[in-house]
């Protein structure tokens, strides 16, 4: 489909397609599809393709702009044949996103929302894609609205007290100041509890796979991916070089990468590749550990064990299938046969439970959640502004000074949001209180 | 010179002024004071010499915000704090349970008292020409305004002018359903001036306000009241002074009831101001009894504050009843309120509506953009308030002043002081309701208080020559004292332990004072070698100022942070219809102001933050070398 937007959407439709009745109505009725061909300007005897055009009346439209849509059969040289007839019928190319920008600035959507169609559209996963899609349609965007509100009401009975002492008396409820920052703290903790994963969702992790050499780790890589992507070999040394591969492990989009064995007395080439397996460890999120269940594990397995202590890791014990050493693998340690498939949906609900291993709350069925480390950022500073207003109110601290953390709570909602706040407190007061004496 | 009227027979007196300031209310009087006391030749045209310095609405100075504006003009070299610690009968401070930047000086004045006093200090003063006269138009030289010209024929040519004419301009009175043109109750309007504005290119609008009955003190039984009292060890508006050593009296609380409000409730009908008589917008903050009564009526009761308009009068002003209900419905509802059951009204309340110059035309020097030499101050500038008035009569006085001279003007900045608040808000956010000052529109308010006013502004009182050099070293002694003794604090340490909750043994004396129980009168306790300084004033200072350190610290960094947008410029030729996202009373805001800078934009009130992001895009867009609203866009393929 080539789609169209702007104030002379119509004149280019014209231009380039001819509806087999000819153009009973122009404009088009709009949402109604006509059918015809699409052609060249000034071509109709030389159509390009069948083809349905769709009209979208301004601002009933994705852009809230004049909107045409093209349907023809589609491959690749028909698409391009009526992309080119519109360009030469005065349209241009879009930029990447601008019908969502155009959208945006055109009030069919909030920013929260305009910046969630991205990551929709490159979700890589169906979970990555619920939650953008919760995301375009606004929940977080009225997360971050609800706690705005209650900050401004905050910000209003704090103003209020002090610009209107005498009027307001006796119109403050007692403790409502302090309710009303404990909810916005709620609330703003609750979001901030979905970030780990909400960013983990959209932005993916990567994994390292390391091991002493022959335990399994490219069998492993293998059977996540369902396909022979590495070689697989008995010998040790096989692997080489990085190979890699993207996995959904329970809704989380994961880059997979195998790496060579690391092996203590190594030589030349393997010095170098070693060095390299340290480097990648160094920017995973997550490390796999993969030791051979069917021997004792070596020294080289157990310094690899002690040098990723306290490091985010899982610890996989390969080679379920065989007679198990009588040590037998280390406490928490996920039991997987590469060769047979046993364990490895363990294995993927492990890397999917790492995500919440340092905090962080599931990001549930409805509901706001964290997709950027921007937006952590943001609502970090708001919890810790929160934190001190809360603390403010309750150890009595003065009004003009609890309302500079609360102000700088709002310019945090602002920056999540990207809206800045105006004065917006003043009209609060004043529809709220009755001022003047 | 040709004038701006087809009258040509005018009488012209040979001085050439070098500032004319039209008008004797509280902004006129700082004008023309500041003006003379500079060097410079100045008249001090009114309607009616008596009326000098008259208080048109309640008897008071001073209040939350305003108390701060009145020991800034005491700061810069001005009269009024000086006129109500000479002519004041109750002073109070206001917000004391709340921390310094918010604690506001008000006082009630004998308003016979203050505009007598007001008046001599005016005619004691050299140079300083006062005449009685109503302004009809200017003297124009090009673009520029070289003097006046009044109703009785005579011409006054002058270098700058400055207008502060208050109500006065078209002024129309309402009680009831009754209206006539005055620029007070009882006095005339100016009609011709305002034309003669209009006519100079000024965009006009219109605001009213309305004020309350008074009452004979005669017909009402205090009983039932609730005496106020002032402060017996109240510090005075002006640094000049150390004492009130007047006798004070009290103010008086009432209370409306749901009887009252019944009765306005009945007569909103014959409210002007609810009956759309009266066009012009109404202050959200001082409305009237009837607005009350139709926006909350769920309240049972609305406390009134009747208050004595000085020591030779019987006139009571009933703070909080301004109506401009008839006359029988004022006295019937009055009559109402326990302790009023016998009330006679002395003068009614009354609304009034006038006009007023956007004041986005004007300069930050309030010199009007496109008129050089003319100068605009108080309520014609949309203000309400004597304080507000007063602290623009001054800035213009001076820069007026300033511009005679060949200086630079004082431009004061948002940090420095709540003037230079009021007069930023107004040229650049323009106002839509009469504005008063309020302590939550000053971002760096914890950097503006009463008690710093002298550390602000004194040196700048001094550069422009209204305060002398003896009382600006003072100041300068006094700040330094205090910036040593807060450094004292960061070399001196804690060295007795005295156990849970008190200042760790060890820890610097200045962080020990930055726990909230901890005063500075209280250090010796932690370190009996330390001796706290001598003059209470430096002390209070290095409390104050050591307190506040962190908070003032975040405030900055967030008022920082705003500054960002203030960085996006927005394109002069920026088209507002073509953002879809705006909706179409925001354009109409955005394109009466046209913004220069995203942050000015965000200020502008009715702007929501919505819109502001959507102009943030719109620019980061066309930043990219393209007009979102040029050929349509094509080529998505799904
Ligand atoms: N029985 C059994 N054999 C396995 C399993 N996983 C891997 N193997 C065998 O172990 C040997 C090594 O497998 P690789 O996947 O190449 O091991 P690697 O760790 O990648 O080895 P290098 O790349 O050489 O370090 C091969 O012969 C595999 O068939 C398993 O789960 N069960
Ligand atoms: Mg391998």
């Amino acid at each position: 489909m080539v789609r169209i937007s702007g104030p002379r959407v119509l004149e280019v439709a014209r231009t380039v397609f001819t509806p087999r009745t000819g153009w009973r109505s122009f404009p088009p009725e709009p949402r109604r599809a006509l059918v015809g061909h699409s052609h060249r300007p000034g071509a109709a005897s030389d159509p390009i393709d069948q083809a349905l055009l769709l009209f979208f009346q301004q601002p009933r439209s994705y852009t809230g702009e004049d909107v045409v849509e093209i349907t023809a059969h589609g491959g690749p040289l028909i698409m391009k044949a009526i992309l080119e007839a519109s360009l030469e019928a005065g349209a241009r190319l879009a930029d990447p996103g601008e019908f969502t920008r155009r959208a945006f600035l055109n009030g069919r959507m909030d920013l929260s929302q305009a910046e969630a169609v991205a990551r929709l559209v490159h979700a890589s996963t169906d979970q990555a894609r619920r939650v953008m899609l919760r995301q375009v349609e606004g929940a977080t965007g009225r997360e971050a609205a609800a706690i705005r509100r209650n900050l401004l009401e905050v910000k209003a009975l704090l103003e209020a007290s002090i610009d209107f002492p005498e009027e307001i008396e006796g119109d403050i409820q007692p403790g409502r100041a302090l309710e009303c920052t404990r909810n916005a703290l709620a609330l703003t903790r609750k979001l901030l509890s979905t970030a780990r994963e909400g960013i983990a969702l959209s932005e993916g992790l990567s994994a390292v796979i390391i091991g002493t050499p022959n335990v399994g780790k490219s069998s492993i890589l293998n059977a996540l991916l369902g396909e022979e992507r590495a070689i697989v070999h008995e010998m040790a040394g096989t692997t080489r070089d990085f190979i890699e591969g993207r996995i959904d492990a329970h809704g989380i989009p994961v880059k997979v990468v195998d790496t060579a064995g690391i092996r203590e007395a190594a030589d030349g080439v393997e010095v170098e590749g070693v060095l390299r397996t340290r480097r990648m460890m160094e920017r995973a999120d997550l490390l796999l550990i993969i030791l051979d269940s069917s021997r004792p594990p070596g020294r080289g397995d157990m310094s690899l064990l002690g040098e990723t202590e306290g490091v985010a890791r899982v610890i996989v014990a390969n080679k379920s299938d065989l007679h198990p050493a009588d040590a037998g693998p280390p406490g928490g340690a996920v039991s997987v046969s590469a060769k047979t498939g046993h364990g490895l949906e363990d294995l993927k609900a492990a890397i999917h439970r790492h995500v919440l291993d340092r905090g962080g709350e599931p990001v549930g069925l409805e509901g706001g959640v964290v997709t950027s480390v921007r937006q952590a950022e943001a609502l970090n500073g708001l919890k810790e502004a929160c934190e001190r207003a809360a603390a403010g109110l309750e150890g009595g601290v003065d009004p003009e000074l609890v309302a500079v953390d609360v102000g700088d709570a709002m310019m945090r909602i602002g920056e999540l949001t990207g809206e800045m706040t105006a004065d917006m407190v003043l009209d609060e007061i004043f529809s709220r209180f009755c001022i003047g004496k | 010179m040709n004038r701006d009227h087809r009258r040509t027979k005018g009488f012209r007196p040979s001085t050439q002024y070098d500032v004319v300031v039209v008008g004797g209310g509280h902004a006129g009087c700082e004008a023309a004071m500041a003006a003379a006391r500079m060097g410079l030749e100045t008249l001090l045209l009114s309607i009616s010499i008596d009326q000098i310095a008259q208080m048109s609405c309640n008897p008071a100075i001073g209040g939350l915000a305003k108390g701060h504006v009145v020991r800034e003009i005491d700061a810069l070299g001005g009269v009024m704090a000086q006129a109500i610690d000479a002519t004041g009968i109750q002073f109070r401070r206001l917000n004391t349970r709340k921390g310094p930047a918010v604690r506001s000086s008000r006082a009630q004045a004998d308003m016979l008292q203050y505009k007598t006093w007001m008046k001599e200090k005016l005619e004691g003063q050299e140079r300083l020409h006062i005449k009685q006269g109503l302004a009809e138009g200017f003297l124009m030289d090009g673009a520029q305004v070289v003097g006046v010209h009044t109703q009785a024929g005579e011409e006054f040519p002058a270098r700058t002018v400055v207008v502060s004419s208050g109500t006065f301009l078209n002024g129309m009175v309402h009680i009831g359903d009754t209206r006539y043109a005055a620029g007070r109750a009882g006095e005339f309007a100016a009609v011709s001036l305002s034309a003669a504005l209009a006519g100079l290119g000024l965009r006009m609008g219109r605001l009213m306000t309305c004020t309350t009955p008074r009452l004979d003190a005669k017909t009402i039984d205090f009983r039932p009241l609730t005496p106020q009292n002032g402060d017996p060890d109240f510090v005075p508006f002006s640094f000049r002074n150390h004492r009130i050593e007047r006798d004070q009296v009290p103010c008086w609380i009432a209370r409306t009831n749901e009887k009252t409000h019944r009765i306005i409730a009945d007569n909103l009908d014959r409210s002007p101001m609810i009956s759309g008589v009266m066009t012009g917008a109404p202050p959200r903050y001082c409305p009237s009894v009837e607005d009350k009564v139709r926006a909350f009526p769920g309240r049972t009761g609305h406390r009134l504050f009747l208050e004595p308009e000085g020591l030779s009068t019987r006139e009571i002003y009933t703070n909080g009843m301004f109506t401009g209900l008839p006359i029988d419905v004022q006295l019937e509802m009055l009559r109402t309120i326990p302790g009023l059951e016998e009330v006679q009204i002395m003068r009614p309340g009354y609304a009034i509506e006038y006009d007023f110059v956007h004041p986005t035309q004007l300069g930050p020097d309030l010199q009007v953009k496109s008129v050089p030499g003319l100068f605009l101050a108080g309520q014609i500038n949309g203000t309400s308030g004597y304080e507000e008035a007063a602290g623009q009569g001054l800035v213009a006085g001076i820069n007026a002043g300033l511009r005679v001279k060949g200086d630079p003007p004082l431009v004061l900045g948002r940090n420095e002081s709540y003037i230079g608040v009021l007069v930023d808000d107004l040229v650049t956010k323009g106002t839509s309701e009469p504005y008063r000052l309020l302590t939550s529109r000053a971002e760096h308010r914890l950097l503006l208080r009463e008690d710093n006013a002298d550390l602000r502004l004194m040196d700048k009182g001094h550069a422009v020559g209204l305060i002398t050099a003896e009382e600006a070293e003072t100041t300068k002694e006094k700040a330094r004292l205090i910036e040593e003794e807060i450094e004292r604090l960061g070399r001196h340490r804690v060295t007795v332990d005295l156990g849970e909750g008190a200042p760790r043994q060890g820890s610097l004396l200045f962080d020990a004072l930055r726990q909230p129980e901890v005063s500075y009168r209280d250090l010796t306790e932690y370190n009996p070698g330390f001796e706290p300084a001598e003059r209470r004033d430096v002390a209070d200072q290095v409390q104050i100022q050591v307190k506040y350190e962190g908070y003032i610290r975040r405030q900055e960094a967030m008022v920082e942070k705003m500054r960002h947008l203030e960085s996006l410029r927005i394109p002069e030729d920026i088209d507002y219809s073509s953002l879809g996202a705006i909706s179409a009373e925001v354009r109409e805001k955005l394109e009466g102001v046209r913004p220069r800078t995203l942050g000015q934009a965000s200020r502008i009130p009715g702007v929501t933050p919505a819109a502001v992001s959507a102009l943030m895009i719109y620019l980061a867009g066309s930043n990219r070398g393209r007009d979102p609203e040029g050929d349509p866009a094509g080529g998505g393929r799904t």
